[in-house]
């Protein structure tokens, strides 16, 4: 946990309005876990203010260097997308907590829909390292945000399932009309974990899906932000264990847990 | 080495920079990032009676140069603050101020006693300025003679170094001050928040879910200093000055308007860190200008009375 000035090595779209940026930030890369995020300042300015949390998306130990992938939405992430390679970049991180990628069981179920991708990549790379079977269920608007195959990742570990809004890829409508099929052909339901990141509905469809089945399902929650290290209470989530903090707390939690008001 | 320190109803503080309620958690949360004994001294974010899980979200939000929330004074209450967070305070070298705040005179007077009678704690900040509660808070800030009432219920119950913290949305701010000075607060501490909203055009819904909240940040300085010039005119307490303070300039603006010392608040969100290095910069400027006593820079705006 720091803040410090790292440097962006590259910074480029990889679909309309979603850029990738590749930053040298070896003090961070190693001690992150998947799931955790960084906080971001846009630039030395006092307009926008506040940070911008960004999971971390995918870490080169090796080099040293973690990737932001991200939409462009607002202020903050455009004036992000202006980064060139050499530009500063003050990044707070890693924060928060990370996924349960450890432990006695074989089959991993990751369902992402929209910038719910974000923190897979990181998360995927570790579960393969760990031999876990790992089923991806990945839904986006367009078949050009699905820019990544299995075959970027470690050989054989990745079963990939997409969806796509415009229907140009995979199903055509929601990854969350795929999950119930494939828990069906799970052959051992009994050995399994889910991750899950996406919109809110999303989520709330996903709890409804998955209630009952015994299968832990972790989530990584989004919520505004100011100080992003459990000081401000901004970010705080109901939970059947009362209020908690997404930024300390969080942002992976149980799903289970997580109480939605109708 | 020139001297940064100044004195607030007797209690020494070593220089003028503190961290701000609701901004430093409860005194360890930023020690990762600085050394919190490089202060002059910290407030706890607000503590009530019972445990507060505050308003519903989103409780905060941003604005040009600054935020709104409407956190709701979420804390774990002043018994939990008390045995859980206190002691971690014990080693710290700076002054712990505890703020507090209550739904009637008696809660505040309870809290007061409570806090009041343990060694590390050095002064009191008395929260009657929050626009994030129904009861209490804003309600008593703005009206003189509940103010007063309040000041005067913790006053008879602890000997501690009082600071009542003020409101700046009312029109007339010396009238609060006075009343705060009567009842026996020992300094002002201005601003709180200014009464603050924003809407979503889009989706038509504020950005708080509460409506209103409280706006903080670059965006408000110059109300801040605006206040604190007015209230430093007609008090003869020390007055501690925040409101959008992220750099040693900022301190010495807000000294010449009138401010013994300062707080810095949404800052530590942006610069974790960052107060730690508005005390450095205190010092080079000190040691640039040849400056003996900071504290000599106090209400020293060279303005023409007309
Ligand atoms: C833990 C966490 C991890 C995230 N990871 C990613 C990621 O990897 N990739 C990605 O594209 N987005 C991610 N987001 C969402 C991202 O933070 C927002 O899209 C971003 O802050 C928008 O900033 P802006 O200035 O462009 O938009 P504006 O709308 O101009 O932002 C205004 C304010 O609202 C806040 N805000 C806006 N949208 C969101 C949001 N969805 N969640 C939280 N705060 C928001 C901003 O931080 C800012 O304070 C994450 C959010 C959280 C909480
Ligand atoms: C998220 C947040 C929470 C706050 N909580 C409190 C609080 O609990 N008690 C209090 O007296 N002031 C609280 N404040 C007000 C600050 O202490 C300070 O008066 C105000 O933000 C102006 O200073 P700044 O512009 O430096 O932030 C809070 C401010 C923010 C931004
Ligand atoms: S963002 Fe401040 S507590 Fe979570």
């Amino acid at each position: 946990m720091g803040c410090s000035i790292c440097t962006v090595i590259s910074n480029k779209p990889v679909a309309e309005g979603l850029y990738l940026m590749s930053v040298e930030a070896p003090g961070i890369c190693s001690t992150a876990l998947p799931g955790q995020f960084v906080h971001v300042r846009t630039g030395d300015v006092i307009d926008p203010l506040l940070r911008r949390p960004l999971c971390i998306n995918r870490i080169d130990s090796g080099n040293g260097t973690l990737d932001l992938l991200y939409r462009v939405v607002g202020r903050g992430t455009a004036a992000l997308a202006g980064k060139k390679p050499r530009d500063p970049l003050d990044v707070l991180g890693p924060l928060g907590n990370g996924f349960t990628v450890r432990g006695n069981f074989r089959n991993a179920l990751v369902i992402a829909g929209g910038m719910g991708i974000a923190p897979m990549f990181f998360l995927i790379d570790e579960l393969i390292r760990t031999e876990k079977y790992v089923t991806l269920l990945w839904g986006a608007r367009t078949a050009a945000e699905l820019f990544v195959s299995s075959a970027d990742f470690a050989p054989g570990g990745l079963t990939l399932h997409t969806a796509t809004e415009d229907g140009k890829a995979g199903h055509a409508g929601y990854v969350t009309d795929l999950l119930a099929s494939i828990l069906e052909q799970l052959s051992d339901a009994g050995s399994a974990r889910a991750y899950t990141c996406g919109p809110v509905p999303m989520l709330k469809t996903v709890q409804k899906i998955m209630s009952g089945r015994g299968i832990p399902v972790e989530a990584s929650l989004e919520e505004r932000m100011a100080c992003g290290i459990g000081v401000c209470a901004g970010c705080s989530v109901n939970t059947v264990q009362g209020k908690k903090l997404v930024c300390k707390d969080g942002p992976v939690m149980n799903l289970m847990e997580i109480v939605y008001d109708e | 080495m020139s001297d940064l320190s100044l004195t607030i109803g007797g209690l020494v503080f070593k220089n003028p920079v503190i961290t701000a309620s609701g901004t430093f958690g409860y005194g360890t949360e930023y020690a990762p990032y600085l050394d919190v004994s490089r202060l002059g001294g910290i407030v706890t974010k607000t503590i009530t009676l019972l445990p507060r899980e505050g308003n519903p979200v989103p409780r905060v939000a941003e604005t040009p140069a600054g935020m709104l929330n409407s956190i709701g004074l979420a804390n774990v209450g002043v018994d939990e603050f008390l045995k859980r967070k206190l002691p971690a305070l014990a080693d710290l070298d700076t002054r712990v101020i505890v703020n507090i705040a209550g739904n009637t005179a008696e809660e505040y007077a309870a809290v007061a006693a409570k806090a009041g009678a343990f060694g590390r704690v050095d002064a009191i900040e008395i929260n009657v300025s929050c626009p994030n509660v129904k009861q209490g808070g804003l309600a008593f800030g703005t009206d003189p003679e509940a103010t007063y009432q309040v000041v005067r219920a913790v006053r008879n119950e602890t000997g501690k170094v009082l600071i009542t913290k003020l409101t700046p949305n009312v029109t007339d701010i010396t009238e609060a001050a006075r009343a705060a000075v009567e009842a026996g607060s020992d300094a002002l501490s201005l601003i709180n928040t200014v009464l603050g909203m924003g809407i979503d055009i889009t989706t038509r819904k504020p950005l708080l879910a509460r409506g209103t909240g409280g706006l903080s940040g670059p965006a408000v300085k110059p109300i801040a200093i605006a206040k604190v010039y007015q209230a430093a005119r007609c008090v003869d307490v020390p007055i501690i000055g925040l409101g959008g303070i992220r750099q040693w300039e900022d301190v010495v603006e807000f000294m010449l308007a009138g401010a013994s010392a300062v707080q810095v608040g949404t800052w530590n969100f942006v610069e974790p860190g960052g107060a730690a290095r508005i005390v450095a910069g205190l010092e080079q400027y000190c040691a640039s200008r040849s400056l003996a006593r900071l504290a000599d820079l106090v209400g020293t705006v060279d303005i023409d009375e007309t």
